[in-house]
């Protein structure tokens, strides 16, 4: 099957094109629903059955390549380093563990977000429109993910790109949600200029576009050294800050979360955000090869880890605590990155798709009880009404916790563990403070929405969603606790089956591997005990200050710690900051532009067509209509030739 | 002299079935009521087999008649657009030529027989063969553009394009027998070797003139500035089909024979430095009025028609590099433009339609007021036309204009290719203004919808795959057309 693999992306762009080419008017609802779940569920099973044939490639060949034709024919080019190089790309997709796990996860949460959502997105009008962005999403991620070329890969980072955009302005009519749309657009486009940059720096550099081919120059020790090496690093890293939301460029996934809920799962929690990730250890070779780009990576993933953290704990909206949610949580999977651990990231970023896409589908389902209520101070008491949503979200919680057993333990575990053995005490200790926000602001929102007393309006009759929204909550819930077990730690008992899966895709090469020192056994079962400690605090915290004492919590926020708070729940102001620092100036410059270009630009221009008319007006006249006229002219053009040929 | 075991009847039997065909809708002509509807089809399945025929003969280059016609990639490549024009041309007729009666027989088989006149032309290296692929193409149109022959417009059409007509064929057989005189072979190839033999010393004078009768009379085919003034008249007054044919098969018939006789006879390097500059004159003076003339029109099709005259400038500029790259981007501008013309005329052609009347011969823009809303999908064709036109990517008219001014730019004829592009640019306003009609004002009035004929949407549809086609996967036609003469 593998060569069937262009098959894997190409099933949901071409049912996106049926749905929004003909949906609005031919296909009844029931059938969107079915094209689109059916095309996701294909590409999976697709994904599924290509992944087991990679099985059968030989030892040392991590992946396999499918041409479907040439894109950019062959030009010739010179390299920075003065060579002859060709640049050529090709329609190509690649197969290997990590972007066969990549697909997978896509696909798998895929179908099921798509599943919840025709229960969630029944009675709205744009239905059609909804699932043929949901299944252009779905291609383009894995155009995204597939891609064998940085080109190809491009496609797919601007097509999730503008789909994000189209998801989050869904409901374009509302003024706050086309902003959002708006400003994730412009956010991504902030990265996406340092991604191009990146790409077009990597053709000049090694002469080519392949991914495979630049990593294996660089784990051969080639490339074009080390300053080279940390210019482009942080240039991908810029396009990775701008799409997994990291700081300083996270501003536009809160905003976000303006769209249908699904979409929030499904885009801005479980699969679009973690391109980034998927990229930097994609291009691990050259990250590694330049300790500067892994030192900012790794700083820059703690920083967004507990800036977002401390912000997610104070929040009162349940979307917008599991906004903040996500981009801690992204800070984790480059925290990672930055140390080096890339399968612990990548194994985190599985998990993490499991529980929050869980968790969003959760919340979604809470929303779609209470019409649409998103504040937590009106919830609370919920579980006995909502019994189905808040088993699959407490699961999903105690993953991300980290509660031994659970998704989310052996990921978690994996990346402390990493940032411990190599090295990075700090980085260490700063996860360690991230489990203690984990585990305090997912069990606030758990504890204000489905425990303690209900502060629901009486307009309100909680009632649990359709089957097809608690099939899918069901399945990705089992899926949080149960879809780690495939990357069980050996100290453990268990073989770390992906691991080892990702181990030859993963590898840097001569720069340095993955975790430098080895751990004794017994400093491993310390470094999970403490991870484990630290995720119960935050419960236990959580569960202090929300339901046994919230006259504590009271007292703390409006005491001491009151000018702390209050920053925190302004989210540090950058917004704010954004506000005065960028988006007036540029107000400013556009406006006095727009001066410049009305009185000057535009009069210069109406100038030139008025006169290309009159010149046009001139000419017209010799069109007389008059044969001997015409004879004439051709007489003359005849002598002016002859003229010149006969000089 | 022509021996019988040359005569290899395989290698002309497309042209042999297109005249056949073009004399059996003749005879069928003559009587029958349903002789309309026969003729098409009979016409059609003609031109398809004539195709299928030509595809036969790829990848093995053939002579026939004793080297006077010759069939290789060159000539095998403008055949099959000419058939497909031709095809595409016989379904945009549908609708148009049916209103003709018992006369549709008539114009059928000149179109058929025209298109014959333009394969002997490209495919001849014999300056005879090529003047009677010239008449045989250039009667049977004179003949077309007046078709309707109750009209005073088409009248006036067929009387100017006959009479210049007439002028220029004058250029090329004074032309012809300045070469033959100087040389005493009417044979390309022959001139060529004497011509090369003589480049050492000074060519001579008669030879140097016969070169010059054969350019302008050329040039007033491929309606190049100034002997354009015929085009615009005879454009809008011909039945749109018939124009949209005139635009795209004529010209490339045209730049097929010029080519050959530049290619074939003048291209040692030092008569190359004669006729260059020559183009590069041509070439600009075409640009210059073409464009301008066009922002001046309020009328689509005569706007079209300037633009066809504006496209030749383009091509011009390919021939004036005098390279062979120059030849590779003319066939394949010539391939990719006849894609995007023939579908934008094939839409005015549609629009113009008026039930029970025939056509109309004012296309003018206030008609398109509004299109976008009321026939989404053939607006949606027009605009992609257009801006292929304009050279836009994805399309084809892109890789045209980049594969003609990366020639210039290549033979180092940078100012040609600025002002190439500099035209483009200016193009885009009597484009995109068509485009602005058509989507940003409201239409005047709910007038008659025009009714479009099943055969003439899948001409668009023709046009509409080749256009996009050709834009995004430029590289095998480019392949294709490499090294050619």
């Amino acid at each position: 099957m593998l060569n069937w693999i262009w098959l894997i992306p190409l099933i949901p762009l071409c049912s996106a094109a049926v749905i929004g080419l003909f949906g609005a008017r031919l296909l009844p609802k029931r059938l969107v629903s079915l094209l689109a779940c059916g095309a996701v569920l294909g590409s999976f099973v697709l994904a599924g059955g290509a992944v087991l044939d990679l099985r059968t490639l030989p030892e040392d060949v991590e992946g396999h390549r499918v041409s479907l034709g040439e894109w950019i024919p062959a030009i010739g080019v010179e390299t920075f380093q003065g060579e002859e190089a060709e640049l050529q790309v090709e329609w190509a997709f690649r197969l290997d563990a990590l972007s066969g796990l990549m697909a997978l996860v896509i696909t798998g949460v895929g179908f099921f977000i798509h599943l919840y959502s025709i229960g969630y997105m029944w009675k709205d009008r744009g239905y059609w429109r909804y699932f043929a962005y949901l299944n252009l999403f779905t291609g383009m991620m894995l155009v995204l993910v597939l891609g064998s070329s940085f080109a190809v890969m491009f496609v797919g980072w601007e097509g999730v790109g503008l789909c994000s955009y189209l998801l989050i302005g869904f409901w374009y009519e509302d003024r706050t949600c086309a902003q959002a749309g708006r400003k994730a657009f412009l956010v991504n486009r902030i990265g996406d200029a340092g991604f191009l940059l990146a790409v077009l720096g990597i053709f000049g550099c090694f002469g080519t576009l392949e991914i495979s081919s630049v990593m294996e120059t660089l784990k051969l020790g080639g490339g074009p050294g080390v300053w080279w090496c940390t210019v482009l690093a942080l240039l991908l890293f810029v396009g990775a800050c701008g799409k997994s939301a990291q700081v300083p460029l996270y501003v536009w996934l809160p905003d976000a979360m303006a769209g249908p809920t699904p979409v929030s799962a499904l885009i801005h929690a479980a699969t679009m955000v973690t391109a980034g990730v998927y990229m930097v250890s994609r291009c691990g070779a050259l990250f590694s090869a330049s300790p500067v780009a892994m030192t900012v990576v790794g700083v820059v993933g703690g920083v967004t880890l507990l800036l977002s953290g401390t912000v997610a704990v104070l929040q009162t909206e349940l979307k917008k605590v599991l906004a903040y949610s996500t981009v801690s949580q992204l800070g984790y999977m480059f925290l990672a990155l930055g140390v080096g651990a890339y399968g612990a990231a990548i194994f985190h970023l599985m998990t993490h798709a499991f529980f929050k896409a869980v968790l969003f589908l959760g919340a979604g389902s809470v929303m779609h009880a209470l019409g649409g209520e998103q504040e937590m101070r009106k919830m609370g008491g919920l579980f006995g009404k909502l019994p189905w949503t808040g088993t699959a979200m407490l699961l999903g919680s105690l993953s991300m916790v980290g509660i031994p057993g659970m998704a989310g333990f052996f990921s978690k575990d994996g990346i402390l563990l990493g940032a411990w053995s190599s090295g990075h005490k700090g980085i260490w200790l700063v996860g360690l403070l991230g489990a203690v926000l984990t585990g305090m602001y997912i069990f606030r929102l758990m504890f204000l929405t489905f425990f303690g007393e209900s502060r629901v309006s009486s307009e309100h009759h909680p009632h649990e969603s359709p089957w097809s929204m608690r099939a899918a909550l069901v399945v990705l819930g089992v899926l949080s606790v149960a879809g780690g077990w495939i990357g069980i730690p050996a100290v453990l008992g268990g073989n770390d089956w992906l691991g080892k899966r990702l181990a030859g895709v993963l590898s840097v090469g001569g720069h340095g591997g993955e975790a430098g020192h080895h751990v004794s056994a017994g400093m491993e079962y310390l470094l999970m005990g403490a991870a484990t400690a630290a995720g119960l605090a935050g419960l236990y915290l959580a569960w202090r200050w929300t339901l046994s004492r919230p006259r504590e919590a009271a007292r703390l926020r409006s005491g001491a710690l009151a000018p702390v708070c209050r920053l925190v729940e302004e989210k540090y102001l950058v917004d704010e900051l954004y506000d005065a620092a960028v988006v007036r100036p540029y107000y400013g410059l556009c406006n006095a532009s727009e001066r410049f270009d009305v009185r000057v630009v535009n009069r210069i221009v109406d100038a030139s067509g008025w006169m290309g008319r009159l010149a046009g007006h001139v000419l017209k006249l010799f069109q007389t209509g008059y044969v001997r006229n015409y004879a004439l002219t051709f007489l003359f053009g005849a002598a002016v030739v002859l003229w010149l040929i006969l000089r | 002299m022509i021996l019988p075991q040359d005569l290899s009847i395989h290698t002309i039997l497309p042209m042999v079935l297109l005249s056949a065909t073009g004399l059996a809708v003749l005879i069928l002509g003559t009587g029958w009521s349903r002789t309309a509807f026969m003729a098409r089809w009979l016409a059609l399945s003609g031109t398809l087999l004539a195709c299928l025929a030509t595809a036969a003969l790829w990848g093995r280059p053939a002579e026939s008649f004793a080297g006077a016609l010759v069939l290789d990639r060159f000539a095998l490549v403008l055949h099959l657009v000419f058939q497909i024009s031709c095809g595409i041309t016989i379904l945009f007729s549908f609708r148009s030529a049916g209103a003709l009666g018992r006369r549709s027989g008539e114009y059928y088989s000149l179109l058929l027989f025209c298109t014959v006149g333009m394969m002997v032309l490209t495919a001849g290296t014999n300056l005879l063969v090529i003047f009677l692929g010239l008449e045989v193409l250039s009667i049977s149109l004179y003949i077309l553009s007046g078709i309707h022959r109750e009209r005073r417009e088409s009248i006036e059409a067929a009387l100017k394009y006959f009479i210049l007509g007439a002028f220029s064929t004058c250029f090329i057989l004074y032309g012809i027998a300045f070469l033959y005189g100087a040389s005493g072979s009417l044979d390309l190839a022959e001139i060529g070797r004497i011509l090369g033999r003589a480049a050492a010393r000074e060519t001579s004078g008669f030879m140097r003139a016969g070169l010059g009768l054969m350019i302008v009379g050329f040039a007033f085919k491929i309606a190049a500035v100034p002997f354009h003034s015929w085009a615009p008249d005879v454009y809008q007054g011909a039945p749109t089909a018939i124009t949209g044919f005139m635009a795209t098969a004529t010209k490339a018939a045209a730049f097929g024979g010029l080519l050959r006789v530049l290619y074939l006879s003048f291209s040692a390097p030092a008569i190359r430095e004669t006729w260059g500059p020559v183009f590069a004159l041509l070439a600009v003076a075409t640009m210059v009025v073409g464009n301008l003339v066009a922002l001046a029109q309020d009328d689509v099709k005569r706007l079209l028609a300037y633009s066809s005259i504006a496209h030749a400038g383009y091509l011009l500029i390919a021939v004036a590099t005098a390279t062979e790259a120059g030849v590779q981007g003319i066939l394949f501008y010539l391939v990719s433009y006849t894609f995007m013309t023939l579908g934008a005329f094939g839409v005015i052609g549609l629009i113009g339609q008026k039930e029970g009347k025939g056509e109309s011969f004012s296309h003018n823009l206030a008609e398109y007021a509004g299109l976008g809303y009321r026939r989404p999908i053939l607006a949606g064709a027009m605009t992609l036309f257009l801006l292929s036109l304009t050279g836009i990517p994805p399309t084809a008219g892109f890789m045209g204009k980049f594969y003609i001014f990366r020639a210039a730019v290549g033979s180092h004829h940078v100012g040609l290719a600025i002002l190439g592009v500099i035209f483009s640019a200016i193009s885009a306003y009597y484009y995109l203004n068509i485009i602005v009609y058509m989507y940003m004002k409201r239409a005047p009035r709910e007038g008659m919808e025009p009714r479009i004929s099943f055969a003439g949407a899948i001409g668009i549809g023709i046009s509409l795959a080749g256009t996009l086609y050709l834009g995004l996967f430029p590289t095998g036609l480019w392949g294709l057309v490499g090294n050619l003469l």
